[in-house]
């Protein structure tokens, strides 16, 4: 069981991903964009951030800029996703410590609960 | 095939252009030596006052000599854009030896050069052109003043001022192309905005799709409650179609990235063979899914090739996609990659369905679809093999498919080696 936050402006995929990784046994928290995310990963630490990069205010980047100054430390595993997957924003997200990055229409809400054990495995 | 219209941050563009110019020379120089020997043959002489037609060979040789050898080791833009400038000085150069040598602008020496200069106005910006002309025009004069003052003579022929009212005439000429294909340049900054909004538009449409793909699977593992067959029958269909919206929208969003990549070609040393193992081991997960086995011919040693890394994955990966989607499950799909003296040749080969000799003319064509005996529903838009096809024309190559209904399909990329 992980503490997983997704971060997901889009309302029936907050549902979708919430659904799905509850249904694997973890505790799943959802912020509505980056400036939320900030909020929740400063009350809380998580052991996955599931990140959209396409939001409107704070996108996945910005969040990702300002995470990983104020979380330095921090052992949070974070997994992009987005429609968007082309290679400049994927590199860029690598380089801001991302872990994977996953294209949001060719997987299935069980597929993505399977990335993130994959990832939580590699960490332990 | 050169573009029509140049993009100046394109190197490989670029590139070509200054080749075609060589081209166009050398045919330029074939017709001056066809017209003067049929000239002098038919009992005609050629004026020449004061050199032979050997200097102008001799020029227009060099000239070019000078600009294939450099093209051919240069590969950075800016450089490359310099060349350009190079090259529009080295026309004028000859074109003003031309003038010189037969004495007058008429000569059909100077005519036919006039040719390759007016091509070359479509490499520069109007304001370049301008600037080159009153340049070389200045110094054209100052020239033919000079030669005045050595040979001792005060006087100023006619004819000097005709030629430097003549070559002036050239390049307003030369400028006028040039803002006129500037123009056309900015409306491609029209047709770019629009390809953007489509892109936008596109990407929006992802989204909902994406969230409904997610409802389903959700439904159709069970996750929800126990499903009657005709339920999961149902959600099983809704599953598949939604898929294949999914796969159109983003063939659309790759046609609408494609045309705006064209101008933004972005070519890099790539391992051919890295590249084909990385995409047999994604499509491994679907082809082991219809019990096909894949099979890799390639070599064991990397396979250099300078080539856009992504748009060619693109293209590949739609190959690979069919060849799995179309082969007869159970069945093979074959990757071959061969390196050749003067080409790299790739070929995808499945042994499904196959596709009917009269559906393989418009099989690249946009939106085309084709039907076969053996398949009475062929799912997608027609995008897929019309992008492969877009991506191997901006890379120099060919696609081709050898197919028989029943028996299966191989497409064959071939890929041109450049000199390094």
């Amino acid at each position: 069981m992980a503490k997983v936050l997704v971060v997901e402006d889009y309302a029936s995929l907050q549902k979708i991903y919430k659904t799905a990784l509850a249904m694997q046994g973890h505790v799943v928290d959802v912020a509505n964009n980056g400036d939320e995310a900030l909020d929740y990963t400063g009350k809380k630490e998580y052991d996955v951030i599931l990140l959209d990069m396409l939001m409107p205010q704070t996108d996945g980047l910005s969040f990702l800029k300002i995470f990983s100054v104020r979380h330095r430390d921090a052992k949070t595993k974070i997994i992009a996703f987005s429609n968007l997957t082309t290679s400049e924003l994927a590199s860029e997200a690598r380089e801001l410590g991302v872990s994977k990055y996953l294209a949001k229409p060719a997987l299935t809400p069980k597929q993505v609960a399977a990335e993130i054990d994959a990832v939580l495995k590699d960490s332990n | 095939m050169v573009a029509p219209f140049l993009n100046r941050d394109n190197p490989e563009q670029i590139r070509k252009r200054l080749l075609l110019h060589v081209r166009v020379r050398w045919a330029v120089l074939t017709a001056l030596i066809g017209i003067g020997t049929g000239y002098q043959l038919s009992g005609g002489d050629i004026e020449i006052n004061r050199g032979t037609p050997l200097d102008i060979i001799i020029l227009i040789v060099s000239v070019n000599i000078i600009i294939w050898a450099a093209v051919r080791y240069i590969h950075s833009a800016s450089i490359l854009r310099i060349m350009t400038l190079l090259q529009i000085t080295f026309d004028l150069a000859v074109f003003s030896v031309a003038t010189y040598i037969t004495d007058g602008p008429a000569s059909p020496a100077v005519i036919l050069y006039c040719i390759p200069i007016v091509i070359s106005s479509a490499l520069l910006d109007a304001a370049a052109v301008y600037f080159t002309a009153i340049t070389s025009t200045a110094f054209y004069a100052l020239v033919l003043w000079l030669t005045q003052i050595a040979s001792g003579r005060s006087d100023w022929p006619y004819t000097y001022t005709s030629q430097i009212i003549f070559f002036g005439l050239v390049f307003v000429i030369m400028a006028y192309v040039a803002e006129f294909l500037g123009n056309l340049r900015r409306n491609e900054e029209g047709e770019r905005v629009q390809l953007e909004m489509v892109s936008l538009a596109t990407h929006q449409l992802r989204t909902p799709a994406t969230a409904v793909k997610g409802f389903l699977s959700l439904l159709q593992d069970g996750d929800m409650g126990k499903l009657n067959a005709d339920q999961r029958d149902f959600i099983h269909r809704a599953y598949e179609e939604n898929e294949m919206e999914l796969r159109l929208i983003g063939n659309m969003l790759d046609v609408a990235h494609l045309d705006l990549q064209q101008l933004n070609f972005h070519p890099e040393q790539v391992d051919l063979r890295a590249m084909i193992v990385s995409l047999a081991e994604e499509h491994k997960l679907t082809s082991t899914k219809r019990k096909q086995t894949l099979i890799l011919n390639i070599p064991e040693s990397p396979v250099i090739y300078r080539c856009d890394e992504q748009l060619l994955r693109m293209a590949m990966d739609n190959l690979v996609s069919n060849a799995v989607k179309y082969g007869t499950p159970t069945g093979n799909v074959k990757i071959g990659l061969r390196e050749l003296t003067h080409k790299i040749v790739i070929t995808i080969e499945d042994n499904g369905i196959g596709i009917a000799r009269g559906d393989q003319r418009k099989l690249f064509k946009r939106f085309s679809r084709v039907g076969s005996d053996s398949s009475s529903q062929v799912e997608g838009a027609g995008l897929g093999l019309y992008l492969v096809k877009k991506i191997m024309s901006i890379h120099d190559s060919k696609i081709d498919v050898v197919s028989y209904p029943g028996e299966g399909s191989i497409f064959t990329i071939e890929l041109p080696k450049r000199k390094p």
